[in-house]
């Protein structure tokens, strides 16, 4: 008969295992580069798969977030559930790989348990054997596989070892699956599960297995509780009444599948796993008796965050300058090239590339603070940190874990809020997103540059200067955590989050990961800010630049030609000096003509209009304009005010024509006709607006992306409403004191 | 009988049993606190709070308010 060669079929596999066991390292040596971070539909948990391929087989992989139980409490756990169930957008995987670490195999044990529950095929990666032998731990691994009846490979995924012995596991295991053995369960969880089937029949829903079931008896929320198409209110009298029986039984419904579980690995572990006392304390244990310390883990702590911010800056500084001269030499050419078209010209030098280049000049902080954030994750220092910072945050709701969140937004907003990944629970992830971007991030320190540097430092010193400085960094945070506090306690109803934490053992953090993680970060950063920081650049200058009647500029030739000859030039000079492109007058004709079409623009027409709502924190139009311009990236407003004080986009914050220009201006309406527009309140409510307004429209984007539409439209408007309250009452309380 | 959040760094103890009264004491149990294993506390956060126990050869941390589920023989 003649053989077919039948290609076969794709396979899904899903990778599962405690946090901090290697499963992400093990999941990148199996794909490679075949791999895709997305999203599962409807939620907000990231969804990570690749591809890899064995003896001709394409296998899709998927990686379920780490969890040390499927008691779906957290939207991660959930997750996890779902797939393994079949009832996410994934097929049912055909087999589950499962990452133990050998060190710990008892408690690793539980969720493979779980999971087994399910019946689906399994083989167990027991990886970080290493560090298990140098411990003193012994594993037979002959007899663990034939007590679990599914194949053990023992593996050091870090240094690649026992991988391609567990690719032939995945093989063979595809072509015959192996199912592994599962707990006896005790009478009183089976006359449980019958009592919750029977009331269930019922039920719309679809019949649920038994091992479905038991999720639903032994968790205190299931995620399975919408399968079972019986209401919530009408299941929790059926779920009393089915853990009566476990009560019964003498077992406390809550403490029931660990006491169990963990009964039946100790027996079955027993001859399989073997301590031998080495007599010698860990290393990890002697480090942590410093870093953990009341007193030196908390200053150690404090340097290395020192560090981690003056590397940042440092590193970043030569990246930065280079990429604005290269958005410069960029724009040169093409400005150049698109001469004869004044619209296309300005819409790709002002706008496309000042925006792309805008955006790009971030990435190099971005980078480094990623490079930072793995290399602490990998390290395992990162526990310790959320450990020494949990009672800063335990009081208004949070923990430990909110740090990075937190900390990040000091460098950048962005991947502030793409940090709050790590936590669990969704009220408090919520709630770090929403106060995240109140950190003082690199964007707003230009402005507070020039404002210190034009009406601070002049008049009150170096001092001073700092001091103020320091405040509007500290201004985010001191608002933050108290509105923390506020959420959860009126929005989110009070309910504290749990902090329990593992300390892994300290770990040298594997180069390539450490890179991989960074670079992945990065682009997640390009690509989903990049796109809104583009678009909303293209915007604003497009507002900026309609319309564009030639009236104006005539206009303003004929002014500077009139204000020239009343100085007694003549016609024929005047000219001359217009006819040259560089001469003073030109470049003064060219700034005044830039100032006069902003003016009459919509951006300005927008400034004049909403200016009467931003009277009570005393700002003009003009700085209306630059607050209206600077809401897809703050320190276009610098560039702004430069367009409108005639002296052309290339001022910064250091700019001594900017800081003059602005220190000499006067009202020349309204109520305050004569005095100085700018002055020292007004400087500080300017700063205070930009330090706690949310002008980014990349973050706004982000927000949206990672909590919803609903949170995002809040996050925007709530902030702006605390930014206009604070710089209103500093204005009007420093009015009082200094003028 | 003395319960977890009145130990001091450095004492010892054998878990005599976790009052599984609140769903922190489900996540306390999978994490290896079960009647019978022996822990060991090994320091605590500059403001008191949390405190980082010894248990089952690995390091967990956390608040006092939890470990009073927790009752030592």
């Amino acid at each position: 008969m003649p053989t077919t060669l039948v290609a076969p079929k794709e396979a899904l596999i899903a990778v599962i295992g405690n946090p901090n066991t290697g499963k992400t390292t093990l999941f990148n040596k199996l794909t490679g580069k075949r791999q895709r971070v997305g999203n599962y539909p409807g939620i907000t948990v990231e969804k990570k798969t690749g591809r890899l391929e064995i003896s001709g087989r394409q296998i899709n992989l998927v990686d379920l977030p780490g969890a040390y139980s499927l008691a779906a409490t957290s939207p991660d756990e959930r997750v996890a559930v779902d797939v393994l169930t079949g009832n996410s957008d994934l097929p049912t995987p055909d087999l589950v790989v499962c990452v133990a670490d050998a060190a710990n195999l008892q408690r690793n044990l539980f969720l493979a348990m779980q999971v087994a529950d399910f019946g689906l095929p399994m083989v167990l990666a027991l990886n970080m054997t290493d560090e298990a032998g140098k411990l003193g731990i012994e594993i037979d691994v002959d007899k663990l596989s034939a007590k679990l009846g599914i194949p053990v490979v023992p593996m050091v995924a870090v240094k690649s070892q026992g991988l391609d012995q567990l690719k032939l596991a995945i093989s063979a295991a595809l072509e015959r699956p192996q199912i592994p053995l599962t707990v006896n369960w005790p009478a009183g969880v089976t006359d449980a599960l019958d009592t919750l089937e029977a009331g269930l029949a019922n039920g719309e829903g679809e019949p649920l297995t038994h091992a479905e079931l038991r999720r639903i008896l032994f968790d205190a929320d299931s995620a399975l509780l919408e399968r079972t198409g019986v209401h919530k209110d009408k299941i929790r009298p059926l779920l009393a009444a089915a853990r009566e029986h476990l009560f019964k039984a003498g077992m406390n419904p809550l403490a029931a599948e660990a006491l169990i579980v963990y009964k039946h690995l100790g027996s079955l572990l027993a001859d399989v796993e073997q301590h031998h006392d080495t007599g010698k304390v860990p290393f990890s244990d002697k480090l942590d008796r410093v870093l953990t310390h009341r007193v030196w883990g908390l200053l150690i702590f404090l340097g290395v965050m020192y560090v981690v911010f003056q590397s940042i800056y440092a590193w970043a500084s030569p990246f930065m300058d280079a990429i604005e001269w290269l958005t410069k030499l960029v724009q040169e050419p093409v400005s150049a090239w698109l001469a004869s078209s004044p619209v296309l010209q300005s819409l790709f030098a002002d706008g496309v590339i000042a925006g792309v280049g805008g955006m790009l000049v971030f990435l190099p902080q971005i980078l480094i603070l990623f490079f930072f954030i793995a290399l602490l994750e990998d390290s395992g220092y990162m526990a310790r940190a959320a450990f020494l910072m949990d009672k800063l945050f335990s009081w208004c709701g949070l923990n430990g874990k909110s740090f990075v969140p937190m900390l990040s937004g000091f460098a950048c907003g962005i991947p502030a809020v793409m940090a709050t990944r790590t936590i669990e629970d969704r009220k408090s992830r919520l709630t770090t997103i929403l106060i995240a971007p109140l950190m003082s991030c690199s964007a707003r320190l230009p402005v507070y540059v020039i404002m210190i540097g034009a009406f601070i430092e002049p008049h009150y010193g170096a001092k001073w200067a700092g001091f103020t400085l320091f405040a509007m960094h500290l201004l985010g945070l001191t608002i933050a955590l108290p509105l923390a506090w506020f959420f959860t306690k009126f929005m989110f109803k009070g309910k504290s989050q749990p902090f329990l934490l593992e300390l892994p053992p300290y770990r040298w953090p594997a180069p390539l990961n450490v890179i991989w993680r960074m670079w992945e970060r990065g682009g997640q950063f390009v690509k989903r800010a990049g796109t809104i920081i583009f678009a909303m650049s293209v915007l604003i200058w497009a507002l900026c630049y309609f319309p564009r009647p030639e009236s104006v500029e005539e206009q303003a030739k004929q002014e500077v030609v009139q204000s020239e000859q009343a100085k007694g030039s003549t016609l024929t000079a005047i000219d001359e000096q217009l006819a040259k492109a560089d001469s003073p007058l030109a470049l003064a004709l060219e700034h005044e003509t830039a100032s006069a079409y902003l003016e009459q623009s919509y951006m300005g027409r927008a400034g004049k209009f909403i200016q009467p709502l931003f009277a009570p924190a005393g700002f003009d139009w003009k700085i209306t304009v630059g607050v209206l311009a600077s809401f897809p990236a703050r320190e276009v407003i610098i560039s702004t005010l430069g367009i409108i004080y005639n002296l052309g986009t290339d001022v910064d914050e250091e700019s001594d024509d900017l800081k003059s220009r602005m220190a000499s201006e006067h009202w020349t309406s309204g109520p305050l006709k004569g005095r100085p527009v700018f002055n020292v309140p007004i400087a500080l409510a300017i700063m205070v607006f930009f330090a706690l307004c949310m002008q980014c429209g990349a973050t706004v984007a982000i927000v949206i992306r990672e909590a919803g539409l609903k949170w995002g439209i809040f996050s925007f408007a709530y902030m702006t409403v605390l930014a206009w309250i604070g710089s209103v009452l500093i204005y009007q309380i420093g009015m009082r004191i200094f003028a | 009988m003395k319960r977890l959040n009145e130990l001091q760094p450095g004492a010892t103890g054998i878990i005599s049993v976790v009052n599984a009264t609140q769903h922190i004491a489900q996540q306390l149990m999978v994490m290896g606190l079960l009647p019978g294993v022996h822990l060991e506390v090994v320091g605590v956060a500059p403001f008191g709070d949390p405190m980082t126990i010894r248990v089952k050869g690995r390091s967990v941390s956390l608040r006092r308010a939890d470990a009073s589920l927790v009752e030592l023989e």
